[in-house]
């Protein structure tokens, strides 16, 4: 999943010579204090020609931040949901080529043609205290991101000292050496995200091409010990030993054709069709550059998906009766030392701008609290979430849920910037109109979860499908409650 | 010293790949690809943490 390597690898030393002013660039309100003073990150403007730049730099962050610790847990998870060979290689290939054409078609010309922030966007529709309550929900969904990887990072810490590792089906601690671990990781993951991560910045950069490659080895490794001896050998063995389809693993959901798709399509649903990579693609030079997913898709969503889960299907043909998904003993039985440094260093690199960006992100809603402080504190949050080893197992949930949060206010800036001046209508309302809080936005967030709510609670709709449904429904509010909203003030030239 | 370096980080990523093409093979076992691949992670950052870093 996305997950959440440093954007900086993207924009450190390209677009600014500040690691946490890029992270603010990406993640960040409007309101928090500029961290990096002097260093023009463009939050409240348009960014300049002279500071765009060209496909390579997309195509690279997009590469390395789609490997990531969560995705050691979410390739064993669609095993575990009993999904069969052609439902997961091809329900992925179409569910991350949707993905890339989410980014491409409305995200990236979206974002070059307004060339703001997520944020400042938001504010400029929704008013400054709605885009407080995103970044509220923003922050505590961060939050339970990084405890997942955390979490991962854990079970490879933990395999020296033959710590047990959380069975699939365990939603509370199993015993306090996890507990203890958890806590130690998670602790030393918010210090270094509270106190700055330079160094460790430059260790994510560093790490990229060779975890890609482990990941590459460790799927090669795992087909060799699951029978398959050359290429011709492979598609008979992923019917008959590896993806068999069939029943889940107890605790878990059913994945079809289907829910692989909308997973790999709607995992990063905050980031493209929520529209959070508009504060990324506003430097693109053209919005054709969205297509530089792809690399991000095939590689974190596609190759390490399926590396991972080759791994799972190893241990259950060694053992069919240890379901438990644990990265650190998953890589290290594959590749050794290098696979459990690959989970730690995953889940770290990853986890410490997650928290950051919680921090920032709780930091907006409190402007007096110092970063340091709620950085840690939203490290603690998300050391208490890693604990509970149910966050981990319903990853897929999870991720799930955090995209049917975020990405309806995707849909309210998508119908603001092409829909609302065709009908009549002022697009960036709140800016025009001087408000604090735009109600025909909230409106269409708060009643598109509801709807999502409902569907998921009546109808029986699951998780992974809640996500298009409440983008849909969110986008068509926002236009109505739009009219009603700007038809009964006075008029505003669009 | 950039080249070395440099050269080193190559090494070391060809030495994380190469083993678990030469197992997939059958060419060697599953203990010394895990042995290469240690090495090649060591190689690798030895050398592209510096010469990132320049």
């Amino acid at each position: 999943m996305h997950l959440e390597i440093p954007s900086s690898i993207f924009l450190r030393g390209q677009y600014t010579t500040s690691t946490h002013s890029s992270y603010f660039q990406r993640t960040m309100t409007t309101s928090a204090p500029a961290i990096s003073p002097g260093v023009n990150e463009f939050e409240r403007e348009p960014v300049p020609t002279q500071k765009l730049k060209g496909l390579r730099s997309f195509v690279g962050m997009y590469a390395g931040e789609h490997v990531a610790g969560t995705e050691f847990m979410i390739g064993p998870l669609f095993l575990a949901a009993g999904v069969s060979a052609f439902d997961l290689l091809v329900g992925l290939f179409v569910g991350n080529l949707l993905a890339v054409l989410s980014w491409a078609l409305l995200c990236a010309p979206i974002a070059t043609g307004v060339r703001l922030t997520l944020y400042y966007k938001l504010e400029k529709i929704c008013g400054n205290r709605l885009v407080l309550i995103y970044n509220l929900a923003n922050g505590v969904l961060f939050c339970f991101l990084a405890g997942a990887m955390v979490s991962v990072s854990a079970t490879a810490v933990g395999l020296p000292f033959n710590m047990p590792m959380p069975a699939l089906t365990d939603w509370l601690p199993t015993s306090i050496a996890w507990v203890v671990a958890v806590i130690i990781i998670g602790g030393v993951f918010a210090l270094v995200a509270a106190k700055g991560y330079d160094a460790m910045v430059r260790v994510a950069n560093t790490s990229v091409p060779w975890m890609v490659l482990v990941f590459l080895a460790c799927g090669f490794i795992a087909l060799k010990q699951l029978g398959v001896s050359s290429l011709g050998d492979f598609w008979k063995i992923a019917q008959e030993r590896i993806w068999m389809g069939g029943e889940p693993l107890p605790g878990q959901t059913k994945f079809t054709f289907w829910h692989v798709v909308f997973f790999a399509w709607f995992c990063n649903a905050a980031m493209h069709m929520g529209m959070a990579d508009l504060s990324i693609f506003r430097y693109a030079r053209k919005w054709q550059y969205g297509f530089a997913s792809a690399a991000g898709m095939f590689v974190g969503h596609y190759l390490a998906w399926i590396c991972a889960s080759l791994l799972y299907a190893v241990q259950l043909a060694q053992n069919p009766a240890n379901t438990t998904v644990a990265p650190g003993p998953l890589a290290y039985n594959a590749v050794g030392i290098a696979g459990l440094l690959c989970v730690i260093l995953a889940g770290w690199t990853t986890a410490n701008p997650t928290i950051y960006r919680a921090g920032l992100a709780f930091q907006a809603i409190f402007p007096s609290s110092s970063r340091f402080r709620v950085t840690l504190v939203a490290g603690a949050i998300a050391t208490l979430g890693a604990i509970f080893p149910a966050l981990s197992m319903k990853l897929l949930n999870f991720v799930g849920f955090y995209g049917t949060i975020l990405m309806p206010m995707g849909a309210v800036i998508v119908v603001d910037y092409y829909l609302l001046s065709r009908f009549g209508l002022a697009s960036d309302y709140a800016a025009k109109a001087k408000l604090k809080i735009n109600v025909a936005a909230g409106a269409a967030w708060v009643i598109a979860l509801a709807t999502s709510a409902l569907l998921n609670r009546l109808a029986g709709v699951q998780i992974y499908f809640l996500a298009l449904p409440g983008w849909l429904t969110a986008g068509l509010l926002y236009l109505v409650f739009s009219a009603a909203l700007q038809r009964s003030r006075k008029p505003i030239i669009a | 010293m950039k080249k070395l370096l440099q050269v080193l980080a190559a090494a070391g990523l060809i030495l994380v790949l190469v083993p678990s093409l030469l197992y997939f093979g059958g060419a060697i076992d599953h203990g010394a690809v895990r042995t290469m691949m240690t090495w090649g992670t060591v190689l690798w950052f030895i050398g592209a943490i510096p010469a990132r870093s320049r």
